[in-house]
């Protein structure tokens, strides 16, 4: 095909090719600030396509879903915002476009929704939970400060920090504290710091400015760096009334850096001071523990014991005396009794022996089988008896039997003397 | 500052436990004598602390390691 212009003839493709890499050379990360048009989020592919756009110009954006998953707030129509990102070319089309990696919100009203869209996120992660609050170290041996080494806020930091102990020691992690960049970097400062292990107390700060200034300590990756910083945070952003989500998850908010320095630095007059009544309460105490054993000591020497030992023992020589005394006597007086009782016993088991009550004039008869005669009833006339008296036995021949006339009734005391 | 020595944190912590052990009426006049003893020893640790007041001001440096830092003096201009 003839060249009319005796240049090369490009193919569509071809020159596409070329535009994209010229773009894709010509520019590194960029970060555009514009209002969001026509807005609109695939959910199937999760992707996002909107224009940002400002008074003169537009230009296409997309967001891919790796990327905007870490989106913190939901981006709408007329949103003011800054776009992080890279510019391509998108081929079948022949547009250029940024693929955004971040989306910040800028101005108040983005600003405002995106801040109420995190802080009720964070919230639900329990971020804010007062309980997660640690106490700071008394007497920090190295204080980290995270901040520019360029802003008011070290300055003041060091100000009033040196002034109230002059020995400090302070690591500082310069870190940018505004601008695209900032927010990771003072993450990431966070987590190393954390690692390193070289401070027990952290300020994270910077000085006052705009909203917008202020927005990194707003991030989402602050404040979780912070949260799971293994040692204490203190929050020191902007002025009193600016208050950021940083300064909710910090352990304690610094109204200004000044005011963390006062804060984390212990005051130099106040710790000598303190170390002073310590030392003044070792003496005392010490004293006191004397006074109390001397006391102890004198009112043994004072006793009885201490004065006159011999007393004592004479007390307690008389009181065995005593006892010996009472223990024969009381002896004594218990043979007695048992001897008493023995003779009592004798004298009854003698009384119910048979022979002695033979020997009083009672007999015992017993018939021809050996049976014991008890009844008028047992015996006829004629029949032969035996009588066992005192000291013998009597043969005797019945001469009658009738029964008794009259109430008394035949020996009872018979039955005793059953042999 | 050698590793064994006590951070004045844990001194000044050492010293209440010491005072609170004098106080207490169980502790022996021989352990009292050691515990003030070990006292004023640990307020001239702590007192030296105090007058050693140099401060000490640094900076992470940006060759840093993620495992070890690179640290170099900072210094502040006073506005």
């Amino acid at each position: 095909m003839p060249d009319p212009s005796g240049s090369r003839i490009y193919t569509v493709s071809e020159l596409t090719v070329e535009i994209r890499r010229l773009i894709l050379g010509g520019f590194d990360e960029v970060a555009v600030s514009g209002e969001i048009s026509n807005f609109s989020h695939y959910p199937a592919s999760g992707h996002m396509y909107f224009s940002l756009k400002d008074a003169g110009a537009a230009i296409r954006c997309v967001f891919f879903r790796s990327d905007n998953e870490s989106l913190t707030f939901v981006p709408e129509n007329g949103m003011q915002v800054v776009s992080v990102g890279k510019l391509d070319v998108y081929q079948a089309k022949g547009e250029y476009q940024l693929k955004v990696s971040r989306l910040l919100p800028q101005g108040a009203g983005a600003l405002a929704v995106a801040l109420e869209q995190l802080k009720k996120k964070l919230a639900a992660l329990g971020l804010f939970d007062p309980a997660r609050k640690r106490p700071l170290p008394f007497f920090p041996r190295r204080i980290g400060v995270i901040t520019s080494t360029e802003g008011a806020a070290i300055r003041d930091i060091f100000k009033v920090g040196l002034r109230r102990w002059p020995g400090a020691c302070v690591l500082v992690h310069p870190v940018p504290v505004e601008g695209a960049k900032a927010a990771p970097e003072i993450a990431e400062a966070i987590r190393r710091m954390g690692r390193w292990g070289l401070c027990d107390v952290l300020i994270v700060g910077r000085g006052g400015g705009s909203i917008e200034d202020l927005w990194a300590f707003n991030e989402e990756v602050v404040c979780k760096a912070a949260a799971a910083c293994p040692v204490p945070v203190v929050s020191a952003v902007g002025h009193e009334k600016d208050v950021t989500l940083l300064d909710l998850v910090a352990d304690v908010r610094a109204a200004t850096p000044s005011n963390a320095a006062e804060i984390v630095f212990p005051e130099i007059d106040t710790v000598a001071a303190d170390l002073a009544s310590r030392r003044r309460s070792l003496a005392r105490e010490l004293k006191q523990k004397f006074a109390l054993a001397a006391g102890r000591l004198d009112l043994i020497r004072k006793s009885r014991w201490w004065k006159e030992p011999k007393s004592l023992l004479e007390t307690r020589w008389q009181r065995l005396d005593d006892l010996k005394v009472d223990l024969a006597r009381n002896f004594e007086r218990r043979v007695i009794q048992a001897r008493q009782a023995l003779e009592t016993v004798r004298v009854r088991v003698a009384a119910l022996s048979p022979t002695a009550v033979l020997e009083r004039g009672y007999a015992l008869l017993t018939d021809a089988s050996g049976s014991v005669v008890r009844r008028v009833s047992q015996v006829s006339a004629g029949d032969r008896l035996s009588v066992r008296v005192s000291d013998g036995t009597l043969k005797v021949l019945v001469d009658s039997a009738g029964p008794l006339a009259g109430p008394d009734r035949p020996v009872r005391r018979e039955r005793h003397v059953r042999t | 500052m050698s590793e064994r020595e006590l951070k004045f944190e844990e001194a000044v912590e050492r010293l209440d436990e010491i005072v609170e052990g004098l106080e207490s009426e169980s502790t022996s006049l021989e352990k009292s004598i050691e515990l003030y003893e070990e006292g004023m020893k640990l307020v001239k640790v702590c007192e030296k602390k105090l007058a050693a007041a140099e401060a000490k001001l640094e900076k992470v440096l940006p060759q840093s390691a993620e495992d070890r830092p690179a640290v170099g003096p900072l210094k502040v201009n006073e506005s």
